[in-house]
């Protein structure tokens, strides 16, 4: 399925060239402290390190995102990801360890591209109101409510912001530089209230050590983003 | 709130974005635009998005569209009515070509759009309309003589359409913003910025917003005034037409 890097990648017979942009997005998160050896042991497959801010803490986010205008067309997604060590060479990264999304354009692009760990899933959002709500579903089972309160406006974070974002998808790690900018963001302390489901994504959230308060919740009105083609890092095993 | 959701003007501006996020969240959207070619930038990659591209000022045309859309995605549960035209020019130099042009695509076209959707609507018990109206339908000013005049006829026939659907269980929202930064804006602006006050316009998305809580409130009037100074306008209006009237004249200096 995979073409080379100069005639893109061939995703449900349409061409899909790289970087993929993404024009219009409106987002949303929660980022909890967690156990750093429980985040381990989730991410164990993946052989990554998590990055431990303070001592036996690491970082989990909850995002969701509505994408209105991009190169993967209109969708939801959302999204559970940690904060870790670079695998290679010094820094920083963002593991993105569940993507579920609720089309299958985007899920196959994905996951053939990039290894996201897409899946479909029935992703209901609330974007208007001044609170921000996400509800997943998969396979018939709750995964995730979460409930994102309004912010203070954040006029700092307006900057673009380059991130790599890794992936482990059958055995594989890749690493996707992933850049993007945000405006319209709203940020306070706390601020999310999650409420979990019976899915093993939520009993993994709950190995965490979640629900609890989280240090953060932001809202972003809008997102601009760049993905440029993965390359792997190193096989597992 | 899964059924067939129909937009008009789907091609750029209000509509466009309605449709892309009415797509995102796994709806089938019908949608609508004489702008073929752009249209297509709607519907790519969503794959329950179908492109039906139609002149609204043409009966037949909306009629045919409504019924492909029903047989192809289901019974429209959701109509947004985003399709609109401005054309400016002083009310008595005006060509009545163009005058009416705008009146056919702002008020007969929201007549074709809701006479071809609502009926069925009625029979199943249940459907939302979304008319977009306009501020400007409230408060006329310089230059916008037949838009004005076509947004007032709008809302004039949303709230009769509201008044004689009541307790069929459709839901009539015609919300009326205060200008938005879309290609419409941006074609009156090219024509002469002075018309618009010299004002940058809301966000479209926030403009979209202001309408999904309206819909979310079942308590929400008919007359929805997305953003704080489109109802504070509205209300001046009201309360205070003679002042308000002096400081459009004061502020809204058309270039000739």
């Amino acid at each position: 399925m995979d073409g080379d890097i100069h005639d893109g990648h061939l995703i449900r017979g349409e061409r899909v060239t790289m970087p993929v942009r993404v024009r219009d997005a409106a987002a949303c998160s929660a980022t909890f402290a967690v156990r750093a050896a429980s985040a381990r042991s989730v991410l164990a497959y993946a052989g990554v390190d998590v990055a431990e801010p303070w001592r036996g803490a690491a970082l989990c986010s909850l995002v969701f995102v509505r994408y209105t205008d991009g190169d993967l067309g209109p969708y939801h997604e959302f999204g559970v990801a940690f904060l870790i060590r670079a695998p290679v060479g010094g820094g920083l990264g963002a593991f993105v360890h569940w993507l579920p999304v609720n089309q299958p354009f985007t899920l196959e692009a994905g996951r053939s591209i990039w290894g996201f760990p897409k899946e479909l899933a029935d992703i209901r959002l609330e974007h208007a109101g001044r609170a921000r709500r996400c509800v997943v579903r998969h396979e018939g089972r709750l995964a995730v409510d979460l409930l994102v309160r309004p912010g203070v406006p954040t006029p700092g974070r307006a900057a673009a912001a380059s991130v790599d974002a890794y992936t482990c998808l059958d055995g594989v790690l890749r690493r996707t530089p992933w850049s993007l900018r945000a405006r319209r963001v709203r940020t306070r302390p706390g601020g999310a209230v999650l409420r979990l489901g019976d899915h093993p994504v939520a009993d993994e959230l709950r190995a965490l050590g979640l629900p609890r308060t989280a240090l953060a919740g932001s809202t972003i009105g809008r997102l601009e983003m760049t993905f440029a083609g993965a390359a792997p890092v190193a096989a597992v095993r | 709130m899964n059924g067939t959701a129909l937009v008009t003007g789907a091609a750029s501006g209000l509509g466009r974005l309605a449709a892309l996020r009415l797509a995102a969240a796994g709806r089938p959207v019908a949608a609508l635009d004489v702008d073929a070619g752009n249209l297509a930038r709607t519907t790519w990659r969503a794959p329950a998005t179908r492109a039906y591209p139609c002149d609204v000022t043409d009966e037949a045309a909306v009629r045919d569209a409504v019924a492909a859309a029903t047989a192809e995605l289901g019974p429209v549960e959701l109509v947004v009515h985003a399709a609109g035209l401005c054309r400016i020019g002083r009310a008595l130099d005006q060509p009545p070509a163009e005058l009416r042009r705008v009146h056919e695509v702002n008020y007969l076209g929201t007549v074709h759009v809701c006479q071809a959707t609502v009926p069925a609507m009625v029979r199943r018990g249940h459907g939302t309309v979304v008319v977009f109206g306009s501020l400007s339908g409230w408060l006329p000013s310089p230059r916008l003589a037949a838009y004005s005049s076509s947004k007032c006829a709008v809302h004039a026939y949303c709230e009769v359409l509201a008044q004689e659907t009541r307790g069929t269980g459709v839901r009539v929202l015609c919300p009326c913003p205060d200008q938005v930064e879309t290609p419409l804006a941006d074609g009156v602006r090219a024509v002469d910025p002075a018309v618009l006050g010299g004002r940058t316009g809301a966000d479209p998305g926030a403009v979209l917003d202001a309408v999904d809580r309206a819909l979310a409130d079942p308590r929400a009037p008919l007359f929805v005034f997305p953003g704080r100074g489109a109802r504070w306008v509205w209300r001046a209006r009201r309360l205070a037409p003679r002042l308000l009237g002096r400081l459009v004249t004061r502020y809204v200096r058309p270039a000739d």
